[in-house]
């Protein structure tokens, strides 16, 4: 789980500018947003030579390119041929809408027409920042909730000195700038100032490099995801959201909000006021911060186990399958105090059998009894693969019959393959025999009433067999004229196709 | 297995520029390339200044020097190895599997260890696979096959089946059966028969034990069989033990107990086990026994297991039913078309530890529901009907793959045979 967690960064443009970090934020483990502006030389935003770094890396004229056209946007000025020292000016290379709303603290100094399009003339490739959010755009995903606790002290000084500069001469310097080359520009600063050349934050630049297109181009790959993180979220509630960057500990909640929350839901559950949409919501919501914050004890199985649960009584296997994935693992720890572990070794078999991975069958079966004879001879797991090994030669007699031992909730997971398992029966038997009464039906096939089969029936287009003796009298005897349905069976059953489920739907 | 020549003393002097200049390899340079501390070592000459060749000297030394980080010095070799062969024509596939298979001689059972060899291995897999090289003797892609089966031995150790799955994708779409015949390749086919026997062993494993396709898993390793050299027993048992169970499901073939004793003998402890094993199976299948293949089974449960033929043992169950039904038709029915199942399924019923297992398990279920039988008769005919429904369910199973002709009658509870051929022989359902 590595993605977006935090809401920062709200400046993108496209420059990649290691922002100015306050000593007292926590901002080290966040992403690390974009500066408006290095303040160290007093300079706006307009100035030309923002980056200061010395090596000519395309991103940095990109860089310096997103910039010129900001610095031309801030100032106001359009972006005209005159600006711009290149020849040609790519006025279709595509535009990113620039929204100075979700810039730190800049609604004081929002420019006149914010709906001026933003070209990036962006010159190592075609490439262009889509409106949907470029690698650094995380301001503009419409999604991020607000973020409120910027670190903005860095900002106000610049923001001042745009405006203070808006109708100044230095806007004149800086065009004039433009005139010139940049690696030109950055040596001349450079020169000027002896500062040191201020390393842009290398782990942005390689993302935003587009040299290499064949290079590994996902932020999740450079945040570790083996760091620990403390959290000190206090708020109870938290809804999912997908990571894609390292986390925020401001977001993170940590234990004992967690289990607090955990007992709310299940009050919640029990009441049975809430949609499965808000407990998988919150469950999964719950499970993320336990992941990012390494939690793996008792606490954390009981909410897979309980995730898992909810999951199969409402029919959600791609969340049941992560929750029991994860559980096999959590189970092989040391630390971990295997807790109905019989059940979720049945629920392990039957996915098995859905998804008709034999193999896996007999690896786990002797991983029992080389390992853990106790869970193997238990009788809900003996069933379960007893269920197995008819299943593979279609015994469905057997089958059947195991199915009914079992309970509720791993009679819901059964109920998922168990029509498809009817219909592998269905054409053994309607080879095997001429006539097969309803009545047998119902009962070999574990069906619960003469309407559950007729809606089998009708949903499989087999109702039409379907052979009705005296009927409405005593002896009505209804049967199955299997000869005629042979041929339709057998066309059926050979465009299944294995079905897969991994993780979601 | 390569030869090292150990007969080189202090005095001599083995020069690497020569093997790659002549594009040749011989057991000098596999001296200089294997990991293992040596002292009174021959001194080995390199004048090249390519980097590549430098850095792989330093490496070697360091190894014959004796060095404690052998594994990670072995995957840095393997790294350079690796550089060294992209500019490299077919001579190099040997010893690039050389120094993977040392690698791999010095890898712990730690994963990520393990997934690393893992990851350079596959690295030098797909140099030798990829190669475009237009003259066909001088493409590496002969030296392929070597590398896969070190790549399988890796995955089998993490036991990944998805990884697998993966390779043999790959190989499987890269047909690299058409390298291996072509006349050029001959010559080194003879060097290569052990890895060929390796491939084929592989293959057939994976598609017998992992997807369960015993056609294919008996094509190959029956090829594996072979090209078995005949004394390498432990080897031949290794293929057997797979290869018993798949024919019988497949082809519907038992061996011949002479071939069997010549195959196995001399095997030692296993090899024996072995043999008992396949003699009690294709005994079980010739006679029909039924109930003492059940016990057969659950008693060599584990070994099942650890061999992947759990499965395959399954489906024999079908035919050895079948045999079973058979004998017992022609003892009552006496050549008639209309059998009653009532006897039959009494037999079958009443005398299955399987079936007593799974009673058990429902009487466990009902005693915690707390039902109560009403009456003993009702009972002995709800046990009668529930083995009738049993038999009626396997039947069923095996005329719908043809391997009974006839049909069922449920109201009469008795099967109705073909007059002619209601057990065609097993062969003609292929």
């Amino acid at each position: 789980m590595s993605n977006s967690y935090n809401s920062v960064a709200p400046f993108k443009l496209g420059s990649a500018r290691s922002r100015k970090k306050d000593d007292s934020s926590n901002n080290n483990k966040t992403a690390t947003a974009n500066n408006l502006d290095d303040s160290e030389d007093g300079y706006n935003v307009i100035d030309i030579l923002p980056l200061s770094n010395s090596s000519k890396s395309a991103t940095n004229e990109i860089n310096m390119k997103n910039k010129i056209n900001s610095d031309n946007l801030n100032n106001n000025t359009a972006p005209n041929q005159n600006n711009f020292p290149f020849a040609f000016q790519p006025q279709n290379m595509g535009q990113v809408p620039f929204n100075p709303y979700l810039l730190p603290n800049i609604s004081n100094n929002i420019p006149a027409n914010p709906q001026l399009p933003f070209i990036t003339p962006n010159f190592i490739s075609n490439l262009v920042p889509t409106s949907s959010g470029t690698m650094n755009d995380i301001g503009l995903n419409q999604k991020r909730p607000k973020r409120t606790n910027h670190n903005m002290n860095s900002n106000i000084k610049n923001r001042n000195s745009i405006e203070s500069n808006k109708n100044n001469g230095s806007s004149i310097k800086g065009s004039m700038d433009l005139f010139m080359n940049d690696t030109e520009r950055r040596r001349k600063r450079a020169e000027k100032f002896n500062t040191p050349t201020k390393t842009v934050n290398k782990k942005i630049d390689i993302v935003d490099n587009f040299n290499d297109l064949n290079a590994i181009s996902s932020k999740s790959e450079m945040y570790d995801k083996n760091k620990k993180i403390v959290g000190c979220c206090q708020t109870l509630e938290k809804s999912y959201l997908r990571l894609t960057s390292e986390p925020d500990p401001n977001l993170v909640r940590p234990l004992t909000i967690l289990k607090k929350h955990f007992a709310n839901l299940e009050k919640l559950n029990k009441k049975g006021t809430t949609t499965y949409k808000y407990l998988c919501d919150q469950l999964k919501a719950i499970r993320q911060d336990l992941r990012v914050q390494m939690i793996e004890n008792q606490f954390t199985v009981k909410i897979y186990q309980e995730h898992a649960r909810i999951a199969l009584e409402n029919g959600d296997i791609g969340e049941f399958n992560q929750c029991l994935s994860r559980l096999y693992t959590l189970f092989e720890k040391p630390n971990i105090k295997t807790s109905c572990i019989e059940e979720f070794t049945t629920y392990r078999i039957l996915y098995y059998i859905l998804t008709e991975n034999y193999a896996q069958i007999t690896a786990l079966k002797l991983d029992l009894l080389k390992n853990k004879l106790a869970v193997h001879n238990n009788f809900v797991v003996q069933i379960a693969f007893l269920m197995a090994e008819a299943h593979i030669v279609n015994n469905y007699n057997e089958f059947m019959e195991l199915a009914a031992l079992l309970d509720g909730r791993a009679q819901s997971l059964i109920n998922i393959f168990i029509d498809k398992t009817r219909m592998k029966a269905l054409l053994s038997i309607c080879k095997a025999y001429n006539q097969i009464s309803i009545d047998f039906l119902i009962k070999e096939l574990r069906f619960s009433n003469y309407e559950d089969i007729e809606r089998f029936f009708t949903k499989n287009k087999l109702s039409q067999h379907i052979v009705v003796r005296n009927e409405g009298q005593e002896n009505e005897f209804r049967y199955l004229e299997s000869k005629n349905c042979r041929a339709y069976l057998a066309q059926f059953y050979s465009s299944f196709r294995k079905i897969e489920i991994k993780g979601q739907k | 297995m390569i030869k090292i020549d150990s007969e080189l003393g202090p005095t001599d002097a083995v020069d690497i520029d020569l093997y790659f200049k002549k594009k040749y390899s011989d057991s000098g340079f596999y001296l200089f390339l294997s990991a293992t501390k040596k002292e009174h070592q021959c001194t080995f000459l390199l004048q090249s200044s390519d980097d590549k060749l430098a850095k792989l000297y330093n490496i070697c030394i360091k190894l014959h020097a004796g060095a404690y980080n052998i594994l990670s010095l072995c995957q840095e070799q393997v790294r350079i190895m690796n550089r060294i062969s992209e500019t490299e024509t077919d001579w190099i596939t040997e010893p690039l599997w050389f120094v993977c298979h040392q690698m791999i001689q010095y890898c712990s059972t730690d994963t990520a260890q393990l997934e690393n060899c893992g990851r350079l291995i596959h690295r030098s897999f797909n140099l030798c696979l990829n190669d475009r090289n237009p003259v066909l003797s001088s493409n590496r892609k002969s030296g392929s096959y070597s590398l896969a089966n070190l790549e399988f031995i890796i995955y089998h150790k993490l036991k990944n089946r998805d990884m697998m799955k993966n390779l043999v994708k790959v190989l499987q779409s890269r047909n690299m059966d058409i390298i291996m015949d072509q006349p050029s390749n001959k010559e080194k086919n003879s060097i290569k028969v052990g890895h060929m026997v390796r491939y084929y062993y592989y293959l057939g494993e994976y598609y017998g034990c992992f997807e369960s396709d015993f056609n294919k898993a008996s094509t190959f390793l029956s090829i594996a069989l072979l090209h078995c050299n005949f004394n390498y027993k432990t080897h031949i048992a290794k293929i057997l033990v797979l290869l018993v169970p798949f024919v019988i499901v497949s082809r519907k073939m038992y061996p011949n107990e002479k071939v069997l004793t010549q195959l196995l003998s001399a095997t030692g402890q296993y090899g024996e086990k072995l043999f008992k094993f396949i003699i009690q199976l294709v005994y079980c299948l010739k006679s029909g026994d039924i109930h003492g293949y059940d016990k057969f089974v659950s008693s060599n449960e584990v070994f099942l297991l650890k061999n992947g033929i759990y499965v395959a043992m399954c489906h024999i169950r079908e035919l050895v039913f079948l045999k079973f039904f058979k004998t017992c038709t022609k003892m009552i029915g006496n050549n008639k078309t209309i059998v009653p199942l009532s006897s039959i399924a009494e037999v079958y019923g009443n005398y299955s530890q399987r079936k007593k297992k799974i009673r058990r398990l429902i009487n466990m279920k009902s005693k915690k529901d707390t039902k109560i039988p009403i009456d003993i008769t009702s009972l002995e005919n709800k046990e009668m009907n529930e083995n009738m429904d049993e038999l009626e369910c396997l039947l069923a199973n095996l005329i719908n793959k043809g391997f009974i002709k006839g049909y069922l009658s449920h109201s009469n509870r008795c099967i109705v045979l073909s007059k002619n051929d209601a057990f065609p022989h097993l062969s003609s359902s292929l």
